[in-house]
């Protein structure tokens, strides 16, 4: 196993344990970033779709099995999307303005948070804007933050 | 062959995704088979394994301060229990009196919180108690204040998951303690909690305190919820809905006690 293999298998322990611990508490109002997206988009730009997406089933199944969604499956869903998305931009990313790359991932997180509210919250008869504005946006921004933060300081992305 | 090989080849990371996903939906429609709970509980299991330095850690930090404030506790608790058990021997000499039946007891299972997880509207905590203490599944769960916090929904051999009061798909039925009337509380809107359908006539106030109703095989009677924060009128008049302010303070959870019907 390469090295650069076993540095992403250490990463992901690490993003599933911060997911689990730091995000409760660094939650605003119950929103808190998701660290399993940063980790997804940050894998899909490395290693391309196939290791990404079922990284992102591992990693979605471990954290359904922990909380109390009568969804299991839904975050190993909404992850796989954003992996092989995100991976469809590698090779790409670095080509194109700053500004731009900060469109196109904050778009991909958005996407989780869409596929993912949308199936979850299916079963309440809330209007759209309540999901997008009281979870979707403030959720893909808080989300956004953090990958830009966790991108600056670990240099993630392509190589 | 050669040629579906080469297919394949060619779509094999969209054929990758779309194996995913059928995984997931099939897991999504077949959840409640023995295998998926056998599968979450282990992970659970496994989870509690990595937290557990971790909590042991945070517990050596906090003991100091988590002795003192439990011994102010226990002084003001034995006081309300002396006259809680004169209330109590009255209450059951009362009840013979009437004829009624016996009501079941509850045994209390202390348990530390390992983590909480969720988003805002599904939030549960894993906490380091499982089959093997005697956790059972759907046993109602309260905080240091016997307040709800929720129910079990996964049991692993040494950990458990709470689905809490929070979680949008809770619903438990309570009674409110003033004029008696009784309703479905549950998570409807972000951040608020309501009962509906009230009768519009029913005497309602703010700042009236709701428990359980025990009218649920899951949950006892009496066990605090909350008090009320706003009457809101019906849409059709008819009925009314009122918005309950809970009493658990999902953010401040370190330990929970989980109830087990006391067989004897």
């Amino acid at each position: 196993m390469k090295a650069k293999h076993f540095n992403y298998i250490i990463a992901a322990i690490v993003a599933m344990l911060v997911q689990w611990m730091l995000q409760p508490i660094i939650a605003i109002g119950g929103i808190g970033p998701n660290f399993l997206v940063i980790f997804i988009i940050a894998m899909a730009l490395r290693f391309g779709p196939i290791p990404s997406v079922w990284t992102a089933f591992v990693l979605g199944l471990v954290n359904d099995a922990l909380t109390a969604t009568d969804l299991m499956g839904l975050t190993a869903f909404g992850l796989a999307v954003v992996g092989y998305i995100a991976a469809q931009f590698k090779g790409h990313l670095n080509k194109i303005t700053p500004i731009l790359q900060y469109v196109i991932l904050f778009l991909i997180v958005c996407i989780y948070y869409l596929v993912n509210d949308f199936i979850a919250y299916q079963s309440l008869d809330w209007r759209f804007t309540t999901i997008l504005l009281g979870h979707i946006l403030p959720a893909s921004v808080y989300t956004f933050i953090m990958l830009f933060f966790v991108s600056s300081v670990t240099q993630f992305g392509e190589e | 062959m050669q040629r579906i090989y080469d297919f394949f080849y060619r779509f094999r990371a969209i054929a990758n995704l779309l194996l995913v996903l059928s995984f997931s939906l099939l897991l999504i429609f077949y959840q409640d088979t023995p295998q998926v709970r056998f599968m979450r509980g282990k992970v659970m299991d496994s989870a509690a394994v990595l937290y557990t330095p971790i909590e042991w850690l945070d517990t050596v930090f906090t003991l100091q301060y988590a002795y003192e404030e439990l011994e102010k506790k226990y002084i003001t608790s034995q006081i309300e229990l002396n006259r809680l058990q004169a209330l109590a021997a009255e209450n059951e000499r009362l009840r013979q009196a009437l004829g009624f039946k016996q009501t079941s007891l509850f045994e209390v299972i202390p348990a530390n919180v390992l983590s909480k997880s969720g988003t805002s509207l599904l939030t549960s905590i894993s906490v380091d108690q499982g089959a093997e203490d005697g956790v059972e599944l759907l046993a109602p769960v309260v905080d240091a204040n016997a307040n709800l916090v929720g129910k079990v929904v996964a049991l692993g051999d040494a950990s458990s998951l709470v689905q809490l009061i929070h979680d949008r798909n809770f619903r438990v039925s309570v009674r409110e303690m003033r004029t008696r009337t009784i309703g479905i509380l549950g998570y409807y809107d972000p951040g608020v909690f309501r009962i509906e359908n009230i009768p519009l006539n029913t005497n309602v106030a703010i700042g009236d305190s709701v428990v359980t109703s025990g009218f649920s095989d899951i949950f006892p009677p009496n066990i605090f919820v909350g008090v009320v924060q706003q009457v809101d009128p019906g849409v059709e008049g008819y009925v009314k809905s009122v918005q309950v302010e809970v009493a658990t303070d999902y953010h401040r959870l370190e330990e929970v006690f989980i109830l087990k019907k006391n067989e004897s």
